[in-house]
């Protein structure tokens, strides 16, 4: 039987961090690496997330181009950030910021989703573009370590535990 | 957790439940979008994608694509038709209480409105370099994926609170 209130859970802030940091550091090659590679009648293009959606800036499709980088590079870093000031927090202990710290908590959790935008995207255009020598999508490395930072994001933030944001209750009394 | 889980009436979850199921099936079976490019013509299915990543050597991206876009927003939809139903499937509560424990905390990796999205921002891309029709498997997929957006509305799991952590909330339900 766990005699330690909620609050003293032992889990909540080590497994996420370490989960986080996995993610963060997964996120370097993801940007770094060609996710996608289009050969067509004998070129040959290799793209990483951000310029891919350079290209489809320089394409004219601004709101798809605005879609992609807000859920591929926006949102993946600013939910690390926000997983990383949420562990601060917690392992500092409540500050009266609780309610507030548990919304960001709930945000991160909702938006973090949207992050596989791209492994969808990849695997759909991979099946759809392939013409043979007029044009063939082909998935690069990039792809799995991007997919290794959403994932390993959303474990981190589903092994963090929000009660950790706020004041221990009370004991009951016997 | 079940008895104040349904925000609407079991019905309209129940029955959204039973329209993403069954729409699941043509969403599989039925082209999913067409290409054209200079007189080659390719009908890729929902599952062509996660083929393609399959075959070459992407299994574990392949995986993924499928557990996310296909296996559980269906176990998720199943999981509600379970838990909404009017006479039970014969379930002791205990174990619907684990259901809704495992379907709350699987619920995030459901992600079949991502892969929609996905799927649009891929055909403006490809634009006018080839010539698509969108198939009805396509349609059908959104209709699934709009049943489960709605019926997850139905349902309100308590997963702010991990799997491993728990215990408590099944110790406080049980009579």
């Amino acid at each position: 039987m766990n005699a330690l209130p909620a609050h003293a859970a032992p889990s909540g802030t080590s497994s996420s961090a370490a989960l986080a940091l996995a993610a963060a550091a997964m996120l370097v090659p993801a940007n770094l690496l060609p996710v996608l590679s289009t050969e067509s009648s004998g070129s040959n293009r290799s793209d990483t997330i951000l310029s891919g959606v350079v290209q489809l800036w320089r394409q004219g499709l601004w709101a798809i181009a605005a879609i992609v980088f807000t859920a591929s590079i926006l949102i993946p870093f600013l939910k690390l950030a926000g997983l990383a000031w949420l562990l601060f927090n917690a392992h500092r202990g409540p500050a009266g910021n609780s309610r507030r710290l548990t919304r960001i908590y709930a945000t991160i959790d909702f938006i973090g989703r949207w992050s596989m935008l791209d492994v969808f995207l990849a695997a759909f255009l991979t099946g759809l573009v392939q013409f043979g020598e007029f044009s063939t999508v082909v998935p690069r490395s990039g792809l799995i370590a991007f997919a290794a930072a959403v994932v390993l994001t959303v474990l981190a933030t589903q092994a963090f535990d929000p009660r950790r944001l706020w004041p221990a209750p009370a004991p009951c009394p016997p | 957790m079940l008895e104040r889980g349904a925000r609407s009436g079991p019905d309209k979850a129940l029955a959204l439940s039973i329209t993403g199921l069954a729409l699941s099936v043509p969403a599989t079976l039925l082209p999913f979008v067409s290409a054209g490019v200079l007189g080659g013509q390719r009908t890729s299915l929902l599952f062509t994608g996660v083929g393609s990543l399959w075959n070459g050597g992407m299994r574990p991206m392949a995986v993924l694509v499928f557990v996310c876009g296909w296996l559980l927003p269906l176990a998720l939809l199943a999981s509600f038709a379970i838990l909404r139903a009017p006479s039970g499937p014969g379930l002791e509560k205990p174990a619907l209480l684990r259901l809704s424990r495992v379907a709350g905390a699987l619920e995030r990796w459901a992600i079949p409105e991502v892969q929609v999205l996905a799927v649009l921002v891929a055909l403006m891309k490809l634009g006018d370099s080839v010539d698509l029709t969108i198939g009805p498997g396509f349609w059908c997929y959104c209709g699934m994926a709009l049943s489960l957006l709605v019926a997850r509305h139905s349902f309100e799991f308590d997963s702010t609170v991990p799997l491993q952590n728990a215990g408590h909330l099944e110790v406080g339900a049980r009579p």
